[in-house]
């Protein structure tokens, strides 16, 4: 099966959950963790795929980034379950 | 983009579309697809239509794939074609210096700065536009020169002169007239403060505001259990309460939905009671912003209390943020006046059965025996006798008490301390009748009278308690 394939791949080693960046940090999503599928939906639904880029623009009161021309809301909890790979910082 | 997973999806869709019965109105491929992200209902419907063995064949390919692995497949494919599709029908003449987030949005969503441009807003919004100028300036107008000045003695006078009956003349044009109480509450006084708060909303929604409102919020709901989802509910109350129940299924548990449904009927004033109130408040500011911190504490102090009564988590937030930009007037006008107009008929058959309803019950003498047990409640509150009125409106719509109060507060009934407790305790009364259905509806009838059997006591409890604090202190507030 191609997943089968794709799990064979070594995953990074710098993943950390969305919640750990701070404004202003880059990265880009790379997988979820205790979502359900409807959460998953939900969150592509959005445009927060596997692979997307995005910015960090605030932390608080609640999450929001910026990827591509959307910018998404969301809570802590929901930050601690998508797994990120954090590129850098925007200047 | 069309990498290997994308051949590999095409070769499931295949094999799930081999296993599928031809359909009339739809293709294989959108069949497919939908089963691909789960659809359960479409299972159902397979099950039915198919033979078991073929059901069967096709129930045991699709346990073979992973469903997460699959649907993050299907969407991202989806998002990319969008993409593209959307980078080949776009032209950005913006320099790319410019492409940034705008200044305004930030200041909009900063937790300082958002905070105090909402509470900017509000006010300017709330008590200003539908207070002042609703409530105040537009009410005087068409009630106080319009139909007390105009149309109502013009009616009177040709109800007396062709009318001969004087039973049907307190149906048109009595004290609980259609005429003199049922049309100018609702043209006069109601129609006025609920346009003006309809410009606001919908001003508010075509700039793209709203969900900010959530992003602010988020954290202060989740205390009383609520995500920030349901800020767009709670705020919807502010227009109409019936309508945000409806509202309340996308939150996602029904605990949420319970504890939403509650609020909504207990401390979430609609536009037109909002209206009214803060119409007649405004006229002692010091009231509003007083009446304004007792609703808050009730809304907080209740959601609390239901918060630990029902266990569960409040679910995620997860909002799109829409770039703010300035509406058009055009759009923004025809909104609010199909708002207005739908309002209008909804309203009316109300007001008129209503004044119908009292005119029978004044009629078989059951009018002041209904009002008694309710002059007592009032008096325990402290309020006069006549007060219970507003209230008995209050059962068919709020607005209906609310307007109420109105006419007491001009009649020079209703001033000082009274004036407040007798709106906190009437915002706080019974929701209007179609609230009600609604609750029943979407909440079960024994959730709805749980409901309803919380919130009388407890209106008339803070009225008490309120009542007795401003006694306590001597807060008189002038009598």
């Amino acid at each position: 099966m191609w997943y089968q394939r794709l799990l064979k791949k070594s995953p990074p080693k710098n993943i950390i959950p969305l919640s750990s960046l701070k404004k202003g940090e880059e990265g880009f999503i790379y997988g979820y963790r205790q979502l359900t599928i409807d959460g998953i939906s939900h969150l592509q639904n959005l445009g927060l795929g596997r692979g997307t880029p995005f910015v960090i623009l605030q932390t608080y009161p609640c999450y929001l980034l910026k990827s591509g021309e959307e910018r998404i809301a969301f809570d802590q909890e929901l930050a601690s379950c998508i797994q990120v790979v954090p590129t850098g910082r925007k200047e | 983009m069309k990498g290997l997973e994308y051949r590999d999806l095409q070769g499931i869709l295949l094999q799930i579309e081999k296993r599928l019965p031809p359909h009339k109105n739809w293709t294989g491929r959108s069949l497919a697809l939908l089963l691909l992200q789960g659809d359960g209902d479409l299972l159902q419907y397979l099950k039915g239509e198919m033979e078991e063995e073929a059901f069967g064949d096709l129930a045991s390919y699709l346990e073979t794939l992973s469903q997460e692995k699959l649907v993050s497949s299907v969407h991202r494919e989806r998002y990319c074609w969008a993409q593209e599709l959307g980078r080949k029908a776009t032209i950005d003449f913006r320099p790319i210096a410019e492409r940034t987030v705008h200044p305004l949005d930030e200041l909009t969503t900063h937790p300082l700065t958002g905070l105090l441009l909402l509470s900017l807003l509000l006010y300017l919004g709330l008590y200003y536009l539908v207070g002042v100028f609703g409530a105040g300036w537009l009410v005087d107008l068409l009630e106080g020169r319009l139909f007390q000045g105009h149309i109502n003695p013009f009616l009177v006078a040709f109800f007396q002169e062709h009318l001969p009956w004087p039973l049907l003349q307190d149906l048109f044009i009595g004290q609980y007239g259609i005429i003199t109480l049922g049309l100018r509450y609702a043209f006069g006084i109601i129609l006025p403060v609920v346009g003006c708060f309809f410009l606001f909303f919908s001003f508010l929604e075509d700039t793209g505001y709203l969900p900010r409102i959530g992003l602010l919020l988020d954290r202060l709901f989740k205390l009383f259990g609520l995500g920030g989802q349901a800020v767009i509910p709670i705020i919807l109350g502010f227009g109409c309460a019936t309508m945000a129940t409806l509202t309340t299924r996308v939150l996602k548990s029904e605990r949420e939905r319970i504890i939403a449904t509650f609020l909504l009927s207990l401390a979430v004033p609609c536009s037109a009671q909002l209206g009214v109130i803060s119409g007649l408040l405004s006229q002692e500011p010091f009231f509003l912003f007083l009446w304004g911190g007792v609703m808050l504490m009730v809304f907080f102090v209740s959601g609390r209390i239901l918060t630990g009564l029902l266990p569960g988590e409040a679910s995620s937030f997860l909002v799109e943020i829409p770039v703010l930009r300035w509406p058009r007037m055009a759009n923004i006008l025809m909104k609010t006046l199909s708002r207005m107009q739908w309002y209008v008929l909804e309203i009316l058959p109300v007001f008129v059965v209503g004044s119908v309803f009292i005119w029978f019950l004044r009629l078989i003498g059951l009018f002041p025996l209904l009002l008694r047990p309710l002059e007592g409640v009032m008096g325990w509150m402290g309020l006069p006798p006549a007060t219970a009125g507003a209230f008995f409106f209050g059962f068919f719509r709020r607005d209906y008490g609310a307007a109420g109060l109105y006419d007491l507060y001009g009649e020079g009934i209703l001033t000082g301390d009274s004036l407040l407790v007798a709106a906190v305790s009437l915002t706080l009364f019974v929701p209007c009748i179609a609230q009600v259905l609604v609750n029943i509806q979407e909440r079960g009838l024994p959730v709805a009278l749980l409901i309803l059997a919380a919130i009388l006591p407890l209106a008339f409890f803070t009225g008490y308690l309120l009542h007795h604090i401003l006694s306590l202190f001597s807060l008189g507030f002038g009598a």
